[in-house]
């Protein structure tokens, strides 16, 4: 009971460490906010996945501003039937746009989209200055 | 609620439930068929399991997560098996379900059975 009562505490202090985290990264961000955004870095740069599902393609939009505002925009479309009558209606339609800043600007020549089954992803290389470097120690 | 398997660090251990998320659903009704539609990014044909029982249709989805090879800096969103259960009735005609898989979006078609559709029963009496 009680060692349940510390775990349930403990996940939810996880929790809320977890959101104080995103939030700090994205700065301007909802609770709600759409797409839902993952964010992971390594040493060549920075990777921004959301599962955009049955978006239409050609409104399917990228741009960075500032150096390392990134902005996603587009539209989703609603199934079209005759008569139709819904009976469950969970997924959102229309136009979005979302825009996340970025822990440190990014070579914006060097910005990389791709959207396959319905999940799109963003690679944004960091700047050369920004990368880790091997320091040779010199041993005498 | 969706299961916090992978948020507390706990992902070595797999745990009872490995269920990342609810997807998300339109059902849709018209005159011949029903249409379900169901948001599943991520999976291909071969991930995702499509079942229609006892006027229940079941979709079920299977992904490897990535959890925990990466250091998320934001993470909004978990990735992982899925299942979404919906009943529909025994008003459909099970062998002429379509489901096709296209950017993520599952769309089901299951076609309503003349054979099965409701009618009126006469009552009769021997008085």
């Amino acid at each position: 009971m009680f060692s349940r009562m510390r775990s349930t505490t403990n996940s939810r202090r996880q929790s809320n460490r977890l959101q104080g985290q995103m939030d700090r990264v994205f700065g301007q961000m909802r609770r709600q906010a759409y797409p839902a955004l993952n964010l992971w870095a390594d040493d060549d740069g920075f990777y921004v996945e959301g599962e955009l599902p049955g978006i239409d393609t050609e409104s399917l939009g990228v741009v960075m501003s500032d150096g390392k505002n990134l902005t996603i925009s587009g539209t989703r479309l609603k199934p079209e039937h005759s008569g139709e009558e819904y009976h469950r209606r969970e997924r959102g339609i229309g136009d979005f746009s979302r825009t996340v800043a970025l822990p440190e600007e990014v070579d914006i020549d060097a910005v990389e989209a791709n959207y396959e089954n319905g999940v799109l992803t963003v690679f944004l290389a960091k700047r050369e200055e920004n990368r880790p470097r091997n320091v040779q120690v010199e041993v005498n | 609620m969706t299961a916090l398997s992978c948020q507390t660090n706990q992902c070595q251990s797999p745990k009872t439930s490995s269920l990342a998320f609810t997807p998300r659903i339109d059902v849709i009704e018209n005159e011949d068929s029903f249409w379900l539609y169901a948001d599943v990014p991520r999976v291909g044909p071969d991930d995702i399991e499509v079942k229609f029982e006892d006027g229940e249709l079941t979709i079920h989805g299977k992904l490897d997560s990535k959890c925990c090879e990466v250091d998320f800096l934001a993470r909004e969103y978990r990735v992982g098996d899925f299942v979404r259960k919906v009943t529909l009735g025994e008003l459909v005609d099970v062998d002429k379900i379509d489901a096709h898989l296209e950017a993520g979006v599952l769309r089901i078609e299951l076609p309503k059975s003349e054979a099965k559709k409701p009618r009126r029963i006469q009552v009769n009496s021997d008085n």
